[in-house]
């Protein structure tokens, strides 16, 4: 079975996460035996945990799935943990709206997870591993499911593990599909059957996870990359990327552009690379009966879905990692991009993505319960034209306070998306407040308008002076043929 | 371990939170959701603070020290964060602060002061809801919830039930129990303390103030009231005396200003429990119902056992609390000594408890007429507003003496207010009356104390010729742990005491709620305890069997322990009761 069309067959791209999707057929082992499968696992039972440690380290491979954590650390921090019984976690919950790198993983080459799980097993003392994947994938479970029968039935996972005293174990846990499940101390104790919501950190997972014990949680994409590196080691993965990102990282691209997809490029790749060479701009918009086209420019790019912020188009030079992003008052989070076109109103994106927030909030610390809330209200009040400067200056105040004093990661983002738009669109939200820069300095009150055209749906009508000249040039381009002929119709 | 505090050295303990550092230090950190007893919850986000190195606001009630931290807790940045965070509680809240039970003693209202809350900056999203109705005890409004969830643990946690939950999301999300049941319906066992926990009037048991008014104005009702032992140490906290001050002589006075015809104390009750608890013990071991026998005087467990465990009724003493002792005696032999027909005797009980109302209510335990023989339990909490109500200076009040016949009890049966306390008065009588002599040392220091399972061997009596061996339990997980085990082994134990709060009675859910020092609120219960002992030690009569008033009692009206009168008075019987029932959802 075919896992995933939206594989972008682009060009200009490095396949290492992806590298076995569409390659194999994920029902067959043999297909991921033959692209060398298996073979790490078999190498990393010959080595010394340290070592297996020190390689993932020195390979530089930080977290995929949100904070870039560096995982040869985290494992180190399992490993040197207290505990008798371990576990590791495959964090498949995938919650950004508009990422789905791992779904394609899971569903392409579920094989490379459940290695990559055994041996994290190995290197920090673990002998079980859970799978926690959101409902919503069916196919993904249905492949895992499959993927870890065969691999018992090859020696790869249960006791005994390829001759060597080491036992691992993997179960599927399915989640319901809240995005703050994601979260690592919500999803421990959603698969402990509790209410999936976070606990305050101390204590980290790497000392009390699940069922209190030690535990390793990571990404579905960052695990992906494990069996690779230890086989071609760490200055395969290293020599690639940016001097603190290294490797590769895989792209969700969607919105206004021509080429969406699954794209996997070096980290440092510039937006620009990524959006235009890549993704090939924003489409045109065909409009009316006589589909004219309509050329669009890219405006800008929310990257980091509802988590993280929005990038103009004229900082598209910003090379893709870690730091850069975060610099710009964005995250690369789990890599979902979207790519918003001139007609697109910033103020209402911010909207929207605070829509999520307070839908996707668990609702235990008041910043994020609450506070999210009353941003989404005083968004709305701009948003429909009863706003003023104050409120958007009570936007930034609120929404620093919310990222300062929640409990999760997900508070803790939330109000990147307003904080962003407002940052680089000031202007955008002063003229919902009806209040436009004038020349040099100062402002003056106007009547509030949305630039994009998106806000206030009942505009007020375009209407045709005694200048007109009878020329007709504007009535072939009405995208709805509004403009006639006097006396025709 | 060295820290640095608002730029001063402080010597922190390893492993300690920020929160309880600074407390140490002198710096009263704002919190509403954390509770020293209840544990970490990290909701409110009241409590942060700026630590060198972090980039977020750090909440003080979770994070440990380490070496070398910079903490400071008022800066401009923590303080403006604070206000904002409880302005966004404060935007949804039911403000009727002027009209509401809690008024006086609302943490939220007590935190938004000290922090300099004095606007409103967000408008309301939220249409107000309504109260969970049905219930006869505990009654919710969520609708001045600030979703601490400290409800939720401590009915967990300490009441093992869990029977509150949050139901919902995000900005919806509420409390509620599972299926949006009415909290009547599900195995709550009324224990209140998820009531003396919230910080704020979403949860308050139900109030019969009112009625109880119209009973002292009716000239022909005659209202006598009994206070139990925790009571008299805890009163003072509602009108600032120090924890734990006995205040006995000012609780009479002041019951009587409100116009109670009698005040009786509660005290010689639990003697007679002792009496007629002991005598069955004493049958139980030579074989007439099941050993271990287990305590029945505390209501949350009863509710507990009645439905969680109802294969241990027959172990549980037949032998009633002291409340229903006091209200069948108080209906029958004192209505035939003062000569009032019992039906125009209206009885009420001043409780640290909010179950004891179920206990009063419950069907079957009425021996004296055909109505109540404990007409109205009211909580701490209840009297407190009473007292206020009655323009009472509680704190100035000169002493006054119970009244008789029923006003003289010994120090057993004042421990009865604590952990432990029902055990020790069993064995100072159930001792002396084996050995047939009075013993010198009569404090039991094994069953004393704060920890929630304590265990003693006594070889003053025997069970097959080896040493009886007892348990006291506190806190309904606490009990569940211990069920387990003697469901393993059933000759564990032979006498156990059970009571549903952690602490007994001295931490009940009718206890005032707690105050600005949230992070000593169970401190508070051992204060009261530690009063008790210290008063029972300087006790006369320190023994149940040796109150004169007992002995009276029976010689002129119930005749011995476990007569066939005093089976009819003292001893009840229970029925399991359904986990959940068919009552309206919210
Ligand atoms: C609200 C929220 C949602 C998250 N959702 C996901 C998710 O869907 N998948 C994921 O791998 N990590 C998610 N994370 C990050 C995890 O908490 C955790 O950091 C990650 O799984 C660790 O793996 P890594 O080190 O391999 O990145 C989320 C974090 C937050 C705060
Ligand atoms: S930040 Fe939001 S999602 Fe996280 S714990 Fe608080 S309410 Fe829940
Ligand atoms: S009264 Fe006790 S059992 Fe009932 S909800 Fe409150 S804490 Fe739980
Ligand atoms: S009912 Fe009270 S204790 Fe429970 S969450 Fe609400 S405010 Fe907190
Ligand atoms: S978060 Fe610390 S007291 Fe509530």
């Amino acid at each position: 079975m075919k896992s995933n069309d939206s594989v972008s067959k682009y060009p200009g791209q490095t396949r290492l996460a992806l590298r076995n999707i569409d390659e194999i057929d994920p029902h067959k082992i043999g297909d991921y035996i033959d692209r060398d499968g298996y073979l790490a696992l078999g190498k990393a039972l010959k080595m010394s945990p340290d070592d297996i440690i020190k390689t993932i380290d020195d390979s530089g491979l930080r977290g995929r799935g949100g904070a870039g954590f560096p995982t040869g650390k985290k494992w180190s921090f399992v490993r040197a943990a207290q505990g008798d019984t371990k576990y590791v976690i495959c964090n498949a919950d995938e919650g950004d709206p508009g990422a789905f790198m791992d779904r394609a993983i899971l569903e392409g080459d579920p094989h490379s997870v459940l290695e990559a799980m055994t041996i994290a097993g190995f290197a920090v003392g673990a002998t079980k591993g859970f799978i926690y994947v959101r409902a919503e994938y069916p196919l993904a479970v249905s492949n895992l499911e499959i993927a870890i029968k065969q691999s018992h039935g090859k020696g790869f996972l249960g006791k005994n593990i390829l001759g060597s005293k080491f036992d691992f174990d993997i179960e599927l846990r399915l989640g319901a599909g809240a995005f703050v499940c994601g979260e690592e101390t919500a999803l421990i104790a959603s698969i402990e059957g509790r209410r999936g919501e976070p606990t305050p950190k101390p204590p980290f997972p790497a000392n009390s996870g699940l069922y209190k014990k030690p535990t390793l949680i990571n990404n579905v994409e960052t695990l992906t990359v494990i069996p690779m590196i230890i086989l071609r080691g760490a200055t395969y993965f290293n020599t690639i990327g940016t001097a603190t990102s290294k490797g590769t990282k895989v792209f969700a691209l969607a919105g206004n552009i021509k080429n969406g997809g699954l794209v996997e490029v070096p980290m440092g790749t510039s937006l620009k690379t990524l959006v235009y060479d890549i993704g090939g701009g924003a489409p045109s918009v065909f409009v009316g009966p006589n589909k004219v086209e309509m050329k669009r420019a890219v405006k800008a790019v929310q990257i980091g879905g509802p988590s993280g912020g929005c990038i103009p188009a004229s900082m598209f030079d910003t090379g893709l990692d870690y730091e850069s992003v975060k610099k710009l008052g964005a995250i690369l989070g789990s890599g979902g991009l979207v790519v918003m076109d001139e007609k697109t109103c910033m103020v209402d994106i911010a909207k929207f993505f605070i829509k999520f927030s307070v839908d996707e909030s668990c609702g235990k610390c008041v910043p994020c319960r609450i506070g999210n809330r009353k941003l989404l209200g005083i968004l709305e009040k701009i948003t429909s034209g009863k706003g003023a400067e104050s409120d958007i200056d009570e936007l930034v105040n609120l929404g620093k306070t919310i990222i300062s004093t929640s409990l999760c990661g997900l508070g803790q983002s939330s109000p990147n998306p307003v904080l962003s738009t407002i940052a680089n669109y000031r202007d955008e939200y002063l003229a919902h407040c009806g209040i436009k820069r004038a020349e040099g300095s100062g402002v003056q009150g106007v009547t509030p308008w949305c630039p994009a055209g998106v806000c206030f749906k009942k505009k007020a009508k375009y209407c045709i002076n005694e200048k007109c000249i009878s020329c007709g040039r504007c009535a072939p381009i009405c995208p709805v043929n509004a403009i006639h002929k006097e006396g025709e119709k | 371990m060295k820290v640095i505090i608002n730029g001063k050295d402080f010597e922190a303990n390893a492993g300690e939170s920020l929160l309880a550092a600074c407390v140490r230090a002198g710096i009263n950190i704002p919190t509403l959701c954390y509770s020293k007893s209840i544990g970490v919850i990290a909701s409110c986000r009241v409590c942060v603070v700026e630590v060198k190195g972090f980039n977020n606001l750090v909440t003080s009630c979770n994070t440990p020290v380490s070496e070398g931290m910079e903490i400071t807790t008022n800066s401009k940045r923590v303080l403006d964060a604070r206000k904002t965070v409880l302005e966004l509680i404060l935007a949804d809240h039911r403000l009727e602060c002027l009209k509401c039970v809690r008024s006086g003693s609302c943490r939220l209202k007590q935190v938004c002061e000290d922090a300099g809350v004095d606007k409103g900056r967000f408008e309301r999203n939220r249409e107000y809801q309504h109260l969970d109705c049905p219930n006869k005890y505990v009654r919710r409004n969520n609708d001045k919830c600030i979703l601490c969830g400290r409800c939720v643990r401590v009915c967990k946690n300490n009441s093992e039930v869990g029977v509150l939950a949050v139901n919902g999301r995000g900005f919806d999300a509420y409390i509620g129990c599972a299926f949006d049941k009415a909290l009547e319906t599900v195995p709550c066992i009324s224990c209140g303390q998820c009531v003396a926990n919230c910080p704020t009037a979403a949860l308050v048991e139900v109030d019969r103030l009112d009625e109880l008014k119209a009973k002292i104005n009716d000239p022909n009702t005659h209202v006598v009231i009994s206070t139990a032992p925790s009571v008299r140490v805890a009163l003072g906290d509602g009108f600032g005396l120090k924890k734990g001050t006995d205040t006995t002589g000012k609780m009479v006075t002041a019951l009587k200003r409100v116009g109670f015809d009698r005040v009786f104390d509660l005290d010689l009750a639990a003697d007679f429990t002792i009496m007629e608890e002991g005598t069955e013990l004493l049958k139980r071991i030579k074989g007439s119902a099941p050993l271990p026998m287990l305590t029945s005087c505390c209501p949350g467990w009863m509710n507990y056992a009645r439905m969680m465990h109802p294969e241990l009724l027959p172990n549980i003493s037949t032998t009633k609390s002291p409340q229903q002792i006091f209200g069948a005696l108080l209906k029958s032999y004192y209505a035939r000594e003062a000569k009032i027909t019992p039906e125009k005797i209206y009885t009420v009980m001043l409780m640290p408890c909010v179950a004891k109302e179920s206990e009063a209510d419950r069907e079957g335990i009425n021996s004296s007429t055909k109505y109540r023989d404990v007409d109205m339990t009211i909580t701490v909490r209840q009297a407190i507003r009473l007292f206020r109500e009655y323009n009472i200076d509680f704190a100035n009040l000169a002493d006054t003496d119970f009244d008789d016949p029923l006003g003289l009890s010994s120090g057993a049966g004042l421990i009865f207010g604590t952990t432990g306390g029902v055990m020790e008065a069993a064995l100072r009588t159930l001792c002396e009356k084996t050995l047939g002599k009075k013993m010198n040392n009569i404090d039991f220091e094994s069953v004393r104390g704060e920890r929630g399972l304590k265990v003693a061997e006594v070889p003053e009596i025997k069970v097959g010729g080896k040493p009886a061996r007892v348990a006291v339990v506190s806190g309904i997980s606490n009990a569940e742990k211990l069920i387990q085990e003697i469901k393993q082994d059933p000759s564990k134990y032979h006498f156990i005491e059970i009571m549903a709060c952690l602490g007994g009675c001295v931490n009940g859910g009718g206890m005032p709620c707690h105050d600005g020092v949230i992070q000593n609120n169970f401190a508070n219960a051992m204060e009261r305890a530690g009063t008790l002992y210290h008063m029972d030690k300087y006790n006369k009569l320190r023994r149940s069997h040796e109150n004169p008033v007992v002995q009276k009692v029976y010689k002129d009206y119930l005749g011995e322990p476990n007569s066939e009168l005093a089976h009819k008075l003292l001893h009840t019987h229970y029925k399991a009761k359904p986990k959940y029932t068919g009552g309206q959802p919210k």
